[in-house]
């Protein structure tokens, strides 16, 4: 049982390569509908025919497209994204200095919306038509209309502006502080493995308003989902089984409801990921935080191709992984999983 | 003996958002220690919301609304939720229907038996395995130590409700109630279970209260049998004196309409309804050409092999799985022929292939001397000899379009065959069905009030009905029975009252 | 009116049938409509939206692309509901008719998405195998991407304009519809009326459409309520990034973006009404979706 549950987790990262490689078609097709001739753009303005040309052959866009794709492919595993027009530097290298920023904001949100979500999810499933479960109706609905950056903008006005109790949307940290030593790339944990509690203070409190119109974003979807399928799982029969056999409310609501019921809010979680990544871009603008969504907008602004795409794969390459761990949690809590096809 | 459990005048209420509903009414009935009681009625009758309702286990919406409800001297209606915790398991149990659903389908059985067991400190931590391996043992179910690791999905049906027994006799109570514990086993399955719920409750003296709308396993089981319907008790004996000498028309129909020797489909109609007279029986019968040739039919599906290599053809065997592996039979004009067999055998798979719905392996299927199956089932659309096979299916809510009228249901098929296509017999069936459709059309309109809508069981039940009626009314059905060779899955068949609306009708149990 | 009763005498059972049930079916959302005084208030704000939409540049009091740098900057008043923006132009009458573009993008994009992913997943539901597979690894591709992302990566390759915004939203909304069509086909596949209707002869075309597709249609149609609120907020959240719709039109997501200036120096108006209407418009289309779940299927709900 447990060598063919460890096999499981094992296909599933096999399982995970063909939809890379569909990512990779895709990022390839997407730089070759590039408005216009590339070899133009890529020479810059200023570049007469014979420079296009050798920019076109250096480039390789004088192969044919197969031909084209197995050196895009080349590139790939050899971490060459190209040079971003805007910085100069190699994408890759750009996207690396960028990415903590973009988890940490991310991650600190994940752990925010699920803290409040779930329970709340629980306690309207369990206490239907109370007040609970009203205001879970309200948050699910009234939070997945909310354009992030319009949040985003109205916490900001009220907590900076009215009430002066957060620092200026500006980035990770003021200009007072500085960032603490890198170890894990996430200001607050990395100063305070410092011990510079000032510095996580600061930079915690630059995190907590970008974190908080993420987590409203994300909070709406995970609590309908909890609420559905603790609802769901509530009305089985096994339940009415562990009810019959006399088991305490709290053993039927955790041992038996809630496990049950955390399995379609894992398979939620692929969705709220996707939403989540494709909002931190907006959320990243909003607050001017230094992540790879800002990183994007700024490139796209300047129609910096290279690093746009760069950004692109890099995206999709993360939310592919995350979803390979959603699988990989489901594989270990249901036993069902993998044995019926 | 002393009295266990006395129920006075129960009635139970569900409060919906269109008000108050009577689900059970004024249902009274004592049972002593030992005693069996069957309650029989069809589903809705309020059956298993009267037994909810002594476990205290009715959904939010449900209580109790009136009477007296006493377990030992406990009164059930005003006991605390703790004291009924206690109760719950430890001296009143039940088991379910569908017991595959009734268990955790994430938890190991033996940890859910453990659960009971250290709920109701039978047990504690340290010797709670020894315990539920015990109690699997006592259920019959070999190998317990193995079986203690299993999860539901990997235990056949039968075997989940010996599971489930276990979960309600873990804690040794006195009372058990029994909720349609077969349904939706294998009928060999069935007779295992209720025989070993009827030597586990008499080795340990229990009382039982066996929930079914099978009348004849109520008889078979129980002493003293209850028949409910719409909520209330209509009946109230001994098992053999309601079954020799019945007082109510509802038990009446109930005891005609349970299977025996020599029971036709017609003792389903209505008592006061005058019976059309038994359809002659085809005298030619067996002597012309079959109607229908069925030779050494085979159905094979292709099993991917778990070895199978990443590149497909590499490592690739062909495994296949035989749904039915040649089968042979006729049926004569005028014949019926039942296909009898537990679900898995084959049979739905040997009709669909008859009825050209399926293309087969291998065999022949020869209709009135046309090898039929040498058409796809894909291209049989539009064969003449299309509206000349036809069936009735399982389920009627499943077989009639949501979204269709009654009228529309009935008509279609009519047009997308033409009258052409449609022999001498079966014109009159055509002529029936819009006749029934312009009925239907007419008292039943739409089968959906809302143009979305699907919630609307009793009309599609209606309509579902007078179709079924319909093909009985004007079919010419034999009840011959006949034997025929079979090479593979199928059982053979015994006997049958088929339903021939068209000149050859297969019906799926 | 002579013809009219002949052939009302031709089909009486017909008419009397269709009759009830459109009557059936306005009496039924009329009860879900009053029994839910929030499907109500979003079935208004609908029908204000859409008057906003057609209407719009002729209802609004000022010319919302003309600007007046004496009036810049203007709190809110009774002259400007709004207030003004920094060129002094009036923030309501831009929000008003910023409605039109917003709509007919999101409307635009859904239909799209709507009638290639129901064609695509119908046909994969029905038929399976190689279809079915080649399909739902397409499928697969576009949502191995974070949707908005890839809508960005979309309109960057394809080029920065309206259309390319409207394509972009369909093809990240594709996978919906295709999921649910195949999902719903696939269930009835085999179900007893689908089996029935073989059997009186129906090619397989014709059953997908006339049989199955009408019975996937009421799921669909929530989802297409659903998903224009989240069409409307993808393409506003791509215009806040400074793609498709270029300044000075007017459009909610670029309105926002052009106020987020002046939020930090107390100027809120200019963000907060065209990002308030935004979030109104998709309230508006998600509570309809849920009241149109409601109406379609009165056990769905959650």
């Amino acid at each position: 049982m447990f060598r063919s549950r460890v096999k499981l987790v094992l296909s599933r990262f096999v399982q995970a390569i063909p939809t890379l490689f569909g990512v990779i078609v895709v990022t390839f097709i997407l730089t070759r509908a590039l408005p216009g001739d590339p070899a133009v753009y890529f020479a810059g303005p200023a570049a007469d025919a014979k420079s296009i040309e050798q920019v076109r052959v250096a480039l390789g866009l004088d192969k044919s497209l197969p031909e084209q794709f197995v050196r895009y492919v080349g590139d790939l595993v050899t971490g060459d994204l190209g040079d971003s027009i805007s910085t100069g530097q190699p994408v890759v290298s750009d996207i690396a200095s960028r990415l903590p920023a973009s988890l940490e904001l991310t991650l600190f949100a994940l752990i925010i919306s699920l803290a409040i979500a779930i329970p709340l999810g629980i306690l309207a499933a369990t206490r239907p038509g109370t007040w609970v479960d009203h205001l879970c109706r309200l948050v699910v609905t009234a939070g997945v209309s909310l354009p992030v950056f319009f949040t985003g903008l109205a916490l900001v006005y009220v907590f900076y502006y009215q009430l002066g109790i957060s620092p200026a949307p500006l980035g990770r940290l003021d200009f007072v502080h500085f960032a603490p030593p890198a170890v894990t790339g996430f200001f607050v944990i990395d100063a305070l493995l410092d011990t510079d509690l000032d510095t996580a203070l600061a930079a915690l409190s630059q995190l907590l308003l970008p974190a908080i119109t993420l987590a409203l974003f994300t909070l709406a979807p995970i609590a309908r989902m909890t609420r559905a399928a603790m609802l769901q799982v509530l009305s089985s029969d096994f339940v009415r089984t562990a009810r019959a056999a006399g088991l305490t409310r709290s053993r039927v609501l955790f041992t038996y409801a809630f496990r049950n019921a955390l399995l379609p809010v894992i398979t939620t979680l692929g969705m709220v990921f996707s939403f989540m990544l494709g909002a931190n871009v907006l959320v990243e603008k909003v607050f001017a935080w230094p992540g790879i969504g800002s990183y994007a907008v700024e490139a796209l602004v300047v129609s910096d191709y290279a690093a746009v795409q760069g950004f692109v794969l890099a995206m999709a390459v993360l939310f592919v992984t995350l979803n390979t761990l959603i699988d990989i949690a489901y594989t270990v809590i249901d036993p069902r999983v993998g044995l019926d096809g | 003996m002393s009295t266990l459990l006395e129920i006075d005048r129960l009635s139970v209420d569900f409060k919906t958002r269109n008000g108050t509903v009577h689900a059970v009414r004024d249902v009274s009935f004592t049972l002593k220690k030992g005693e069996t009681l069957g309650i029989v009625g069809e589903s809705g009758s309020g059956k298993s919301v009267t037994s909810y309702a002594l476990m205290r286990i009715l959904d939010a919406a449900g209580f109790i609304s009136g009477g007296k409800a006493e377990f030992s001297g406990i009164d059930l209606k005003t006991a605390t939720e703790r004291a009924m915790r206690d109760l719950r398991g430890r001296e009143m149990s039940m088991i379910f229907q569908n017991p595959r659903a009734a268990l955790n389908p994430i938890r190991k059985v033996g940890h859910q038996i453990e659960d009971v067991l250290i709920q109701h400190v039978e047990a504690v931590h340290a010797d709670a395995k020894e315990k539920a391996i015990d109690v699997l043992r006592q259920v019959r179910i070999n190998n317990p130590e193995e079986r203690y690791h299993s999860y539901p999905f990997e235990l056949s049906g039968g075997m989940c409700q010996r599971i489930v027994i276990a979960l309600a006799l873990a804690c040794k109570p006195q009372l058990m109630i029994a909720d349609e514990p077969t349904t939706g086993l294998d009928v060999t399955t069935q007779k295992a279970v209720m025989d070993l719920v009827a030597e586990l409750t008499r080795e340990r003296d229990m009382a039982t209260i066996l929930i079914t709308h099978d009348l004849g396993l109520a008889a078979a089981y129980c002493q003293h049998l209850i028949v409910m319907k719409d909520g209330e008790v209509v009946e109230s004996a001994p098992s053999r004196e309601l079954f020799t000498a019945p007082k109510h028309a509802y038990t009446r129909k109930l005891i005609r309409a349970t299977p025996h020797g020599a029971g036709t489909i017609r003792d389903l109609l209505p008592e006061d309804v005058v019976r059309p007279a038994e359809p002659e029986r085809s005298k030619a019968a067996g002597a012309a050409a079959p109607i229908l040739k069925v030779e050494n039919l085979v159905k094979e599906y292709p099993m991917k092999s778990k070895t199978a290599g990443w590149f497909g053809k590499s490592a690739e065997e062909e495994e296949v799985f035989r749904a039915v592996g040649g089968i042979s039979f006729e049926i004569g004009a005028g014949e019926s022929v039942g296909l009898v067999g537990e679900s898995g055998c084959g049979k739905s798979t040997t009709s669909s292939m008859v009825m050209r719905l399926l293309d087969s392996t291998s065999g022949s299927i020869m209709f009135e001397g046309v090898d039929i199956g040498a058409t796809p089932a894909g291209s049989f659309a539009a064969s003449p000899l299309r509206p000349r096979l036809q069936m009735v299916f399982q389920d009627p809510t499943d077989c009639l379009n949501p979204r269709f009228t009654a009228r529309r249901s009935i008509s279609d098929p009519i047009q997308a065959h033409g009258q052409g296509a449609l022999g001498a017999g079966n014109q009159r069936q055509g002529r029936g069905a819009r006749g029934a459709g312009r009925a239907a059309g007419a008292s039943a309109g739409p089968l959906s009030a809302p143009a979305f809508g699907r919630a609307e069981g009793p009309r599609r039940h209606r309509a579902g009905d007078l179709r079924r009626s319909g093909s009985a009314g004007t079919g010419r059905a034999d009840r011959r029975p006949r034997r025929f060779g079979t090479g593979g899955g199928a059982q053979p068949a015994r006997r049958s009252e088929g339903a021939a609306g068209y000149e050859l009708s297969l019906r799926i149990p | 009116m002579i013809r009219r009763s002949l052939s009302a005498m031709a089909v009486p059972a017909d008419a009397a049938a269709i009759r009830g049930s459109s009557r059936n079916t306005l009496k039924h959302i009329g009860y879900v409509l009053r029994s839910n005084p929030m499907t109500m208030g979003a079935f208004i704000l609908f029908v204000l939206f859409v008057i906003a939409a057609v209407l719009g540049p002729s209802l609004v009091p000022y010319d919302p692309l003309k600007s007046d740098p004496a009036a810049a900057l203007q709190a809110p008043s009774a002259a400007h509901w709004f207030g003004t923006d920094d060129l002094g132009r009036d923030v309501f009458s831009r929000v008003v008719v910023a409605t039109r573009l917003d709509l007919f993008i999101a409307l635009s994009a859904v239909a799209i998405s709507f009638l290639l992913g129901s064609v695509i997943g119908s046909l994969s539901g029905y038929y399976g195998g190689w279809t079915d597979r080649i399909t739902g690894r397409f499928i697969d591709t576009i949502m191995a991407f974070p949707l908005f992302v890839l809508a960005m990566g979309i309109v960057a390759a394809l080029g920065n304009s309206v259309v390319n915004i409207i394509y972009a939203t369909a093809i990240v909304n594709l996978p919906f519809y295709a999921r649910m069509s195949r999902a719903e086909v696939n269930v009835r596949r085999e179900a007893g009326f689908v089996l029935a209707a073989k059997l009186s002869g129906n090619s397989d075309l014709r059953i997908l459409a006339t049989q199955i597709f009408p019975n996937a249609l009421p799921p669909m149609m929530v989802q297409i309520s659903l998903n224009l609120g989240w069409a409307i907020l993808n393409a506003a959240g791509l215009s806040f990034i400074g793609l498709g719709v270029r300044p000075p039109t007017p459009e909610w997501g670029i309105m926002v973006a052009e106020g987020a200036r002046f939020i930090v120096s107390g100027e809120w108006w200019l963000a907060i009404f065209p990002g308030a209407v935004l979030m109104l418009a998709v309230f508006t289309f998600n509570m309809l979706g849920d009241g149109l779940r409601d109406i379609v299927d009165p056990r769905q709900r959650t």
